[in-house]
């Protein structure tokens, strides 16, 4: 007879079950641990520097001037866009405004223009044009997309039953707009916001063209002008400051509460609201949006292509910032979307605290100004791993930390679709879990992988301020090229630049603007 | 005059006709339940009645006021006509306080006590006041979306398959919870459903809807015993349907000589339907029974369900229902009887 103990030991340790899940979750650990490098820094640096000196720096006529500007800015810019999103919104998803479906695409299509171009074009016109009215008219112009797109999808997804039932407990057409619709469409204004008033804290071109001076502005300056390290981290702290703020005011107006629509059944087509005779009328504002969004860029890019006859084609300089450009973008889309995989898969297949804490994490940091990350990784390669500094590792980590999490939507999106049900059968057929998710999920959800991809790409085309801090040196991008060009004044040589980015954004946006109506169910 | 009087009401959406010309009539404080098969219009009537759409023509009144007359409609807004939807439509971003007294315009206090009384009323806890209705069951939903509807003191009340998405159980209480309420106020009531158990139960008056038409209408006991046609009998319930000859207030048909439900009717020949509970098994042979094989039996729990052929004529196949005491198996032989009248088809 044979007890236990006299039994064979397993000539193979038997794995630890949901190895692999463990190593992805410690993956995804040291990718947020790299993401939250920039704000380490700024931490860091400030703590380095000393109270002292630190509030010294802080508390400077010069930053509060600063203060103002960006402050005014975010107040004046958030609200107007909110407005005129909303606005274009309804009209094109909620009434019967003539062409709705083109409106719909113009009003996004401003997207494919970087916003320095979309300065660039307004001072080709009016060259006085400066300053705080110009930052506003402009940034609302540059960024009312963002808020459009999700306001839009959110208008078609509304259930048009609770509208019926506000109006049968005598609510008249305004009321239940204002008691029903609106408060249902919160959280995609504070999305939308949010995401603008990131940018306009982050924004270097646009204000640097028109000259509006914010924090990110006198961070560049002083960064190219002394490397002077105290006083652009101190701005960097002040500015990270202001996008925590943000931040936490979105927070906490957000709350905890999702607005789930309750209960089953298919939601019935909303009904269109008849603007009677303002049918024609109400043309005008969509109208006005596209001749300021589109119109403009559209007719100073022509004037000096125009003007600049085949002169400024020159096509050895345009190829070499073209191929450039495009390899970077590559590099850094396919880097930026293997680095969402692991999160997205934990966010689909394994939800837990942690894994939505590290979500947080990228959320965080690639909320963090374009300039602070360059400046971050500047200071830390230079002191820590100078081989690094100015490599192609370091620009394309850059791009990591901020375009994450525009992969890590299409891409978690696409694993959602995939049944999990397909891993286990690929892993009860004899493939290892690694092979099985390769098989199965990664294959099928490889049109999301692309679209990842696609976005992150567009992100670092337009991407300008990091670009110019991190590049290796002899790099030359689109964004780069049309920045010195126009810094010398030569609108017309820079014309070809800019082109070249709103036709290789163009595809991109249009991916966009589908996602959103897909997102929509439709 | 009748509380609720709808005149002819034609809706098309397209080409596709959804109200081919409908006339009922609700009395004050009853209820009515319009039911139908998906897709027989029953849920557009709803919406006509109240206000969501505009019908192509007829005429809707309530109270003697016009609703809608031809094209021309009074927004829903403007009607005071409460509904409680299928899935309870609570307005997500809102607590359930927030839910029922989102139609009133009393001030904060009276608003306050309201939403107590009609927590109480429906059978809700006054402590789930502060909730969300995502932290409600299905069916505490639906009390809240019909405390919300009473809340403005409405003059009729629609429900739109109010539980059918609730589990069996919990369908029944609701159903009686609700209708008790909405009958202690007086509220004329008009529910539309598919399911005709939940109908039968809970109507004063039935309405029948098929392919946008209103086939019958009249007390639930009426409609089920004397069914307008054959689609309605077997609608309503399971029903044996055979032809017969007629002759002084008797059928004659396959099961034997039948007494007829309306003795004056003088038609020669015709259709005629019995339901499955007229037929029982006869503990011996005698007078007036007919003999049938039994070909298949069901064990159901406290029934058990036969399939029977007869004798005489084995393309006649009779589902019945049985106690499951009945000590009965596949292939025997009985003898049943035949109670009750025969409805003729007009």
């Amino acid at each position: 007879m044979t007890s236990i103990a006299d039994s064979k030991p397993l000539s193979m340790p038997l794995p630890r079950f949901r190895s692999g899940m463990r190593g992805t979750f410690s993956l995804a650990v040291v990718i947020a641990f790299f993401a939250l490098l920039p704000l380490g820094f700024v931490f860091w640096a400030t703590a380095v520097t000393g109270v002292e000196t630190a509030s010294q720096m802080i508390f400077r006529p010069r930053v509060g001037e600063l203060m103002t500007n960006t402050l005014l800015l975010v107040l004046f810019t958030v609200p107007l866009a909110t407005l005129l999103a909303t606005s274009l919104a309804w009209l094109t998803e909620r009434s019967d405004l003539p062409f709705a479906r083109v409106w719909s695409a113009l009003c996004v299509a401003p997207l494919a223009i970087p916003a320095f171009v979309h300065s660039y074009a307004w001072i080709g016109l009016w060259p006085g044009f400066h300053g705080l009215p110009a930052g506003i008219a402009i940034s609302v112009t540059a960024y009312f997309p963002f808020l459009y797109l999700p306001i839009s999808a959110a208008l078609r997804l509304l259930d048009p039953a609770l509208e019926d039932q506000a109006a049968s407990l005598g609510l008249s057409d305004a009321a239940v707009f204002r008691r029903v619709v609106l408060p249902q469409l919160r959280l995609s204004i504070l999305g939308g916001g949010l995401l603008v008033g990131l940018h306009l804290l982050a924004e270097y071109g646009l204000y640097a063209m028109i000259r509006f001076d914010t924090f990110t502005t006198a961070i560049v300056d002083q960064f190219q002008s002394t490397y002077n390290g105290v006083a652009a981290n101190m701005l960097a702290l002040v500015l990270v400051l202001c996008c925590l703020v943000l931040l936490g005011f979105d927070a906490g107006l957000r709350g905890r509460r999702r607005y789930a629509r309750i209960g089953s059944g298919v939601a019935r087509r909303s009904r269109k609201a008849s603007l009677g005779r303002w049918r024609y009328a109400c043309m005008l504002l969509p109208f006005a949006a596209v001749v300021f969004a589109l119109g403009i860029p559209a007719i100073t890019l022509s004037r000096w292509l125009f003007a600049g006859g085949s002169e400024i084609w020159r096509m050895n300089e345009i190829g070499l910032a073209l191929s450039q450009t495009l390899v970077i973008c590559v590099v850094g889309g396919i880097a930026t979307t293997l680095a969402a995989v692991p999160i997205a898969w934990l966010s689909v297949r394994r939800p837990s605290r942690g894994s939505r804490i590290i979500e947080g994490c990228y959320y965080l940091a690639s909320s963090m100004p374009g300039v602070v990350v360059a400046l971050a990784l500047v200071t830390i390669t230079v002191r820590v791993a100078l081989p690094l500094y100015q490599t192609v590792a370091t620009i394309v980590l850059a791009y990591v930390i901020m375009f994450l999490p525009r992969a890590l939507i299409s891409l978690r999106s696409s694993i959602a679709q995939v049944p999990a049900e397909l891993e286990q059968a690929a892993a009860s057929l004899g493939r290892s879990p690694a092979n099985a998710l390769w098989s199965t999920t990664i294959r099928l959800a490889a049109p999301g992988a692309a679209a990842a991809v696609a976005l992150s790409s567009l992100g670092i085309m337009n991407e300008l301020t990091a670009t110019q801090m991190l590049a290796p040196n002899g790099t030359r991008t689109l964004a780069m090229a049309f920045w010195a060009l126009t810094s010398e004044i030569d609108y017309a040589g820079a014309a070809p630049y800019a082109l070249l980015m709103i036709l290789f954004s163009l595809p991109m946006t249009a991916l966009l603007h589908h996602q959103s109506k897909k997102i929509a169910g439709r | 005059m009748s509380f609720v009087d709808i005149q002819a009401l034609r809706k098309s959406f397209g080409p596709v006709v959804a109200l081919d010309g409908i006339d009922l009539m609700v009395e004050r404080g009853s209820r009515t339940v319009v039911v139908g098969p998906s897709g027989c219009g029953k849920t557009t009537l709803l919406r006509l009645i109240a206000g969501f759409e505009a019908p192509d023509a007829g005429r809707i009144l309530i109270g003697g006021d016009t609703m809608a007359e031809g094209m021309a409609a009074m927004p829903a807004y403007k009607r005071n006509i409460g509904i409680v939807a299928q899935d309870g439509c609570l307005f997500p971003h809102l607590t359930v306080a927030g839910n029922i007294v989102f139609g009133m315009t009393e001030d904060l206090s009276a608003k306050q006590r309201r939403a107590a009384e009609l927590m109480e009323m429906v059978g809700l806890e006054r402590s789930m006041l502060a909730r969300r209705p995502d932290e409600l069951s299905g069916g505490q939903q639906q009390r809240v979306a019909l405390a919300r509807a009473l809340a403005r003191k409405p003059r009729l009340m629609l429900l739109d398959e109010p539980f059918s998405a609730l589990d069996t159980g919990l369908r029944a209480q609701t159903r009686k919870a609700i209708g008790d309420v909405l009958r202690q106020e007086g509220i004329a009531t008009l529910l539309v459903t598919h399911d005709q158990a939940e109908a039968l139960t809970f109507a004063d008056q039935l309405a029948v809807m098929r392919g946008g038409r209103l086939v019958q209408a009249g007390r639930p006991r009426d409609v089920y015993s004397r069914p307008a046609d054959p689609a309605t009998a077997a609608f309503l319930g399971e029903a044996i349907i055979l032809p017969a000859e007629m002759t002084d207030g008797h059928a004659h048909c396959v099961l034997g000589r039948l007494p007829l439900s309306d003795p004056a009717m003088c038609a020669r020949q015709g259709i005629i339907m019995l339901r499955p509970e007229q037929i029982t098994i006869a503990g011996e042979d005698g007078e007036g029974v007919v003999f049938g094989r039994v070909v298949e039996t069901s064990f159901c729990g406290s029934t058990c369900d036969m399939r029977i052929v007869l004798r005489d004529d084995e393309s006649v196949v009779l589902n019945i229902e049985v106690p499951s005491s009945t000590d009965v198996i596949a292939g025997q032989e009985i003898a049943l009887r035949i109670s009750g009248t025969a409805h003729v088809f007009g």
